[in-house]
């Protein structure tokens, strides 16, 4: 077909484009979709092993709390400008907060909690919590920045399985009786950096178009 | 804000109205615009220069299928140069990889094949015969095959007649060989 036949055939469907340009707001809602689903996970799993009354008070669940979904804030924003072609590149910096407080507060760590946690299965079941709570919320991203124009599938994946990695751990946070802030940024961090890797890989042709 | 974002913009907003001058105007100066990006990208990629209009539609696409999730409020050319960018990266790095893959097979790769033709033929030939092997191909495959191996014409011709490119010919060759050679082999046994 000559350039001339193509963009004729493709003038002649003016007017009659599916789909719509607003991203943010779905995105905003499936993040607070997954969030909540990620909670959700988590009360049914370790329903019974904690008391939410007095791990809602600590300062360890809030200082976890505060960092994990500081970034996933930060994930989100990053996430929704690879779904809006043309915005600024600076978004990764929004990422940086989280972690940043995270590491200011394992340095300044004198509460001697050990870094393996408190018993032997400890490692393992934040690891898996944490994967195990993302995992619905990574899906459910995924599938929403589809309805973005992604124009970068590798950086979007990546970005959606931060923010995925980040709910879960938040979630998990209200069941988690490791304290150390040594313990949550090796370990929470390895989880949210395997969701990362995995979305960046299942992004990279999933959100391709 | 610069006259090309503006008449984009503009024009894009008529598209969504049902313009299909403005939208057809459109399509042919992001394609005029285009055009020497994507020559000078396929020239140094040694791709043939008569790939510049097909990876240009493929670019108008993908901006066609996604024009809807423009949102009128935010800029137009930023937004449309990223997804040319994009389109134009894929469907370059597309073409630069089959072309690696149609290559990659030297001369006595290419030979292999071919003793593996004969291999197959003569085996099927000893067992129920070729019509019965070339039933047994899909459609496509045997198609290529009667083209190549029994009528004796070249890739090229028979890429034209199946409207197909002469990359796809070869590749469809390999796999019939290979399942001709597959069926061959299992028949073989079944004689044994």
């Amino acid at each position: 077909m000559s350039d001339t036949d193509f963009i004729a055939k493709l003038a002649g469907e003016a007017g009659q484009g599916r789909g719509s340009a607003r991203f943010g707001r779905p995105l905003l809602l499936s993040t607070l979709a997954a969030f909540v689903l990620a909670i959700a996970i988590i009360l049914a799993v370790f329903a019974g092993t904690f008391d939410a009354g007095s791990v809602l008070r600590s300062y360890s669940f809030h200082f976890k709390e505060a960092t994990m979904l500081l970034l996933a804030a930060g994930a989100f924003w990053l996430l929704r400008q690879q779904g809006i072609p043309g915005t600024s590149h600076k978004a990764a910096w929004a990422i940086l907060p989280g972690p940043l407080l995270l590491a200011c507060l394992a340095i300044t760590d004198s509460s001697g909690y050990p870094l393996l946690g408190r018993d032997s299965v400890s490692v393992p079941i934040c690891y898996f919590a944490i994967l195990g709570a993302s995992v619905p919320a990574l899906a459910i991203l995924l599938y929403v920045t589809r309805k973005g124009v992604v124009t970068r599938p590798w950086r979007a994946g990546a970005a959606a399985g931060l923010l995925a990695g980040a709910l879960g751990a938040a979630a998990y946070a209200i069941a988690c009786k490791n304290d150390g802030a040594r313990f949550v940024i090796l370990w929470y961090g390895a989880a949210v950096g395997t969701l990362t890797c995995a979305g960046a890989v299942i992004g990279q042709r999933f959100l391709r178009w | 804000m610069s006259v090309t974002e503006e008449r984009w913009s503009a024009a894009m907003r008529a598209e969504r109205a049902g313009d299909k001058a403005a939208y057809d105007w459109l399509l042919r100066d992001v394609s005029r615009v285009l055009r020497p990006s994507v020559r000078s990208r396929v020239a140094a990629l040694g791709l043939a220069s008569a790939e510049v209009e097909d990876i240009l539609q493929e670019v108008l696409i993908g901006l066609h299928s996604m024009r809807q999730r423009w949102d009128e409020t935010r800029p137009f050319l930023p937004w449309v140069y990223a997804i040319l960018r994009y389109k134009l990266t894929d469907a370059v790095r597309r073409r630069s990889r089959e072309r690696r893959r149609q290559t990659d097979l030297s001369e006595d790769e290419w030979g292999q094949i071919v003793d593996q033709a004969v291999a197959a033929d003569e085996a099927l030939s000893a067992t129920r015969g070729l019509e019965q092997a070339m039933s047994a191909l899909p459609d496509g495959q045997r198609q290529v095959v009667e083209a190549l191996a029994i009528d004796g014409a070249s890739v090229r011709d028979t890429a034209a007649a199946l409207h197909v490119t002469e990359g796809a010919v070869r590749m469809t060759m390999h796999r019939a060989i290979k399942r001709l050679a597959g069926l061959a082999g299992g028949r073989v046994k079944e004689d044994e």
